[in-house]
């Protein structure tokens, strides 16, 4: 069922802010004091000092939905998320420096 | 239809008590949760689990399951409702969501019907029947080449759309997405609105694509920078030289310092992947004997040897 044919541009998820508290919220189904909550416990970081004139980076965004699937499929609280984050971002890195030293290794085996 | 037989999906035991089967499903959850597990199959397997156990944690509906599965037979045989089979039990629907409802298997709507697997979403905070779509998560295959020139990919994904009762019709969706000139292994591109369908007007959720580069014969790539190994000539890496290098574009010319070594590695500034900042090529150096076949080529290794004392292991104490 081919229907669309016109070309889509996407988003690249990274740290640029352009959203206000108001989207993260509407884009997570969440009210302003759960993301109060993950602000607080440095699962997102938005640039501003105070939540009026927060901005959030669609990493933060990508972020906020992470948490709330993992903390209503494994009942974990947010301290509790935020260790995994930090963990799987860790993991990822880690896996990242393997391929990329596997694939160096390979080059110099030849 | 398959039947499905949920106590195996858990490794649970079928006398298992309900807090057996809690820490089972905890158990297993963290381990396949498709956001902690990357492997192919977690997805699927985090589904199925959702779905044992959205039947085994509630004591009614798992009376009713134990009652067709004493009749339903063999696990994995064929397998048809008694007939004028109709639940009796409500969802309940408490706790938390384990999987999208919308995804559950055609064995679970013959037994507990349509309502019983869209109840779960219904949570404190969110107005009844009306969610947002799920985010669909995808990995696209990208080329070097592409991540260097940006290109434009046609791709399929299955989703699934909601109909008046709302049930979740499955359908398959072709986009056209731009890959846009210096993504990264592991990036991801937001499409806003083309993830799961939107239940009761609620908006769409979003499609993540997280870029997954290739692996390319010549480079190898970290974040935007790229290596190349670069063979030379001995008389190459002795004396200095000019020589060509392939980048991601146009080849250029690189100067070689005098007395070179093997495994040096030397940096073409901002000749990686481009971005706000481009990468840089690296180049690392490996010393190619030309092979020696003739009288002559011999004669000429001979000179050096006589020429040149130089113990290569000396670092090794021998």
């Amino acid at each position: 069922m081919a229907r669309e044919t016109e070309v889509i541009t996407g988003e690249i998820v990274d740290e640029t802010v352009k959203y206000g508290l108001k989207e993260v919220c509407e884009v997570c189904g969440v009210h302003a004091e759960y993301v109060v909550e993950m602000v607080e416990a440095g699962i997102i970081k938005p640039k501003g000092a105070e939540p009026t004139t927060w901005r959030f980076s669609s990493l933060s965004i990508m972020r906020s939905r992470k948490a709330l699937r993992l903390q209503r499929d494994l009942d974990i609280n947010i301290p509790g998320v935020a260790v995994t984050l930090d963990l799987l971002d860790e993991l990822e890195s880690l896996r990242d420096q393997v391929k990329s030293l596997k694939q160096q290794l390979e080059k110099l085996q030849r | 239809m398959k039947f499905k037989d949920y106590y195996t999906t858990m490794g649970v035991p079928e006398d298992a008590s309900a807090d057996e089967i809690k820490k089972a499903y905890r158990t297993l959850a963290r381990r396949y949760h498709p956001d902690i597990n990357k492997d192919q199959g977690a997805d699927e397997q985090f589904k199925e689990l959702g779905e044992a156990y959205e039947v085994l944690k509630d004591p009614a509906k798992r009376a009713e399951y134990d009652q067709i599965r004493k009749y339903g037979a063999t696990s994995g045989g064929d397998f048809k409702p008694p007939p004028g089979w109709h639940s009796g039990a409500d969802f309940s629907g408490g706790g938390y969501t384990t999987a999208d409802p919308a995804e559950f298997s055609d064995f679970f709507e013959t037994l507990f019907g349509q309502r019983a697997a869209r109840k779960p979403y219904e949570g404190p905070g969110r107005a009844p029947f009306a969610i947002r779509g799920e985010d669909v998560h995808y990995r696209i295959p990208v080329t070097l080449e592409e991540a260097y020139n940006g290109s434009t990919r046609g791709i399929s994904l299955q989703t699934h759309r909601f109909d008046k009762e709302g049930r979740g019709i499955p359908e398959t969706k072709t986009l056209n997405v731009k890959i846009p000139k210096g993504v990264i292994d592991g990036q991801k591109i937001r499409l806003r609105g083309q993830g799961g369908a939107g239940f009761g007007g609620a908006p769409n959720g979003d499609l993540y694509l997280e870029v997954e580069l290739d692996p390319h014969p010549r480079f190898s790539v970290d974040g935007r920078d790229v290596t190349l190994v670069l063979p030379v000539a001995p008389w190459e890496a002795a004396l200095g030289a000019s020589v060509k290098v392939p980048t991601l574009g146009a080849a250029v010319n690189l100067t070689i310092p005098p007395n070179a070594r093997a495994g040096q590695k030397l940096r073409l500034k901002g000749r990686g992947l481009p971005g706000k900042a481009n990468g840089d090529q690296y180049v690392v150096l490996q010393i190619v004997l030309p092979p020696v076949d003739s009288a002559e080529d011999r004669s000429l290794m001979e000179a050096m040897r006589q020429q040149m004392p130089f113990n290569p292991r000396e670092t090794l104490g021998v």
